[in-house]
């Protein structure tokens, strides 16, 4: 770059904004991250397009090198203790290869922010905590992105996409909402989980009471959900389902960083195990969907799926590029 | 209930055509834009002379991309990346007069790059695993130990510190190099002397 026109703003070479965004992408991953450093760096993924790019740009690779943990797996494999967490599996073969490989530090979490709006994301197959300052917390799963914002009167998440289990110090005064769409939440004490796909939302409530609000086009309708209440809402429809504490719980599981299928048409687990994982799973034949699943598996272990697909299921399974494709 | 191909896409929530926030036009431009860039930096070595400036070209071009993406998502995201790259050499020839007009040497054979069939996905996809092998490969050898102690094993920074016997300071100058060098490898740009510590 000449750099000898005085017109023209300081112009930072692409070297230098990559490399500063690959120092933010490690920083990020591999050392403590203070609020102070969310700051800073907000600050800077704010001061331009370039900036914003080159983040991208940076942790889109990252995540494919991703698929290198996947290759490894069998050479570097090692138990992962984690307190409070033991895998159940009806299947011992399931449980050799339940092993953790995909450390946090897989999970490019992005922070992304905006004036007065926290925008909080995390990559396919990641998982967040997020403590907001009213005790309050928001636990974000798989490819999820919500916006919160926090004034003296009201606290706010919308979330964009993805999924997100909320915790909620109730306060009159400053009502918790989430919106989702052209859906509302309300919490009037309450933890619940909200999902959104991209054509249907689903809540569940674990404890407490949620006001849901609507609009359909010009009609607008509301809910009172309580305890148990599981509430799915299409563009077509909306349902109020009751579930068991069990049912619950298993909805709950990915925190623990598992699935469980109980009975679970192939089909419905594969659409499940795919929203973790940009190496996808596809099931070729109807008859081979239909076919139910069980067992508590780790979201991060596409193996050990796999290998229940093809022992116990007798599936073939064979990799296609960027899929994993089960077939009779 | 969930169509398979429906996810097997990301979600789908980048639509043609609909204007975009900023995450999602980050999504869309890691899913649709990024794959070009092999495409792009060949073009660009190919019709720039000067090849130290290639790179900042490349950010330039994306950064219009991306902006104009976040007014409204371009329906044919190759066409549009190559399009916007031949209006910018064309522009550079004609506001820099410093640069001799040859310096671009064929815009007009730009149609060729357009009409391109698409990339077969699944080939790409095949060889990605062999090509991020070899990319890690590439990386010096501290280099490389600290990104693979940070990917593959899973240790934190002061982890990384303490099994390579260095200060952590200079971890993060590791995997900063690698997370950089990797990121222009992955993204299919390699050209030498790009990736040392």
């Amino acid at each position: 770059m000449s750099g000898a026109d005085p017109e023209k703003p300081i112009v930072e070479s692409a070297r230098d904004v990559d490399r500063q965004a690959a120092s933010w992408l490690q920083r990020q991953n591999f050392w403590n991250w203070t609020t102070e450093d969310q700051a800073q760096f907000t600050f800077w993924l704010d001061q331009s397009t370039t900036h914003r790019i080159a983040y991208v740009r940076v942790s889109d690779a990252w995540n494919r090198t991703h698929r290198l943990t996947i290759l490894r797996a069998p050479m570097i494999a090692r138990e992962v203790e984690r307190t409070g967490l033991r895998i159940w599996s009806i299947f011992s073969k399931a449980v050799a290869v339940l092993i953790v490989i995909v450390a946090l530090g897989a999970t490019a979490v992005i922070y992304l922010g905006a004036p007065h709006e926290d925008v909080v994301a995390t990559a396919i197959g990641g998982h967040r905590l997020v403590a907001l300052q009213d005790g309050s917390t928001v636990e974000l799963g798989t490819g999820t992105v919500v916006r919160i914002s926090q004034t003296n009167d009201a606290r706010t998440v919308k979330l964009d996409r993805g999924e997100a289990y909320f915790q909620v110090k109730h306060d009159a005064a400053r009502p918790f909402t989430v919106t989702a769409g052209d859906h509302q939440l309300t919490d009037l004490g309450t933890k619940f989980i909200v999902r959104r796909d991209p054509d249907r939302l689903d809540v569940s409530v674990m404890e407490g009471r949620v006001l849901f609000d609507t609009k359909q086009g010009s009609l607008r309708q509301v809910a009172l959900l309580t305890t148990g209440d599981e509430l799915v809402a299409t563009e077509k429809s909306i349902t109020r389902l009751k579930r068991s504490p069990q049912q619950l719980s298993d909805r709950l599981a990915w925190r623990r960083g598992v699935l469980v299928f109980k009975n679970t048409p192939l089909i419905d687990a594969v659409a499940e195990f795919n929203r973790y994982h940009s190496k996808k799973l596809v099931v070729l034949d109807s008859g081979a969907g239909r076919l139910t699943i069980g067992g508590t598996f780790e979201t991060n272990n596409i193996l050990a799926f796999t290998e229940v697909a093809q022992d116990v299921l007798g599936l073939r399974v064979v990799g296609r590029g960027d899929e994993i494709v089960l077939s009779r | 209930m969930i169509e398979i191909q429906e996810t097997s896409v990301g979600g789908a929530d980048a639509r043609a055509g609909a204007s975009m926030n900023a995450p999602q036009v980050d999504t869309w431009f890691a899913r649709e834009v990024l794959p070009l860039e092999a495409a792009l930096m060949q073009f660009l070595q190919h019709n720039w002379r000067n090849k130290s400036d290639v790179a900042d070209l490349r950010q330039d071009i994306y950064v219009l991309v991306y902006e104009s993406a976040l007014k409204q998502i371009p329906d044919k995201p190759k066409q549009f990346v190559f399009a916007t790259a031949r209006h910018l050499l064309v522009d550079r020839v004609r506001r820099e007069q410093i640069v001799p007009i040859e310096a671009v040497a064929d815009l007009d054979a730009l149609d060729v790059a357009m009409d391109e069939p698409s990339p077969d996905r699944q080939v790409i996809a095949r060889d990605e695993l062999k090509h991020l092998q070899a990319a890690l490969d590439r990386l010096t050898p501290r280099c490389r130990e600290a990104v693979v102690l940070g990917r593959i094993e899973g240790l934190s920074g002061v982890e990384i510190a303490e099994r390579m016997g260095i200060n952590r300071s200079t971890v993060s100058k590791h995997l900063t190099d690698g997370l950089a060098a990797l990121a222009d490898m992955i993204h299919g740009e390699a050209p030498e002397g790009r990736v040392k510590s």
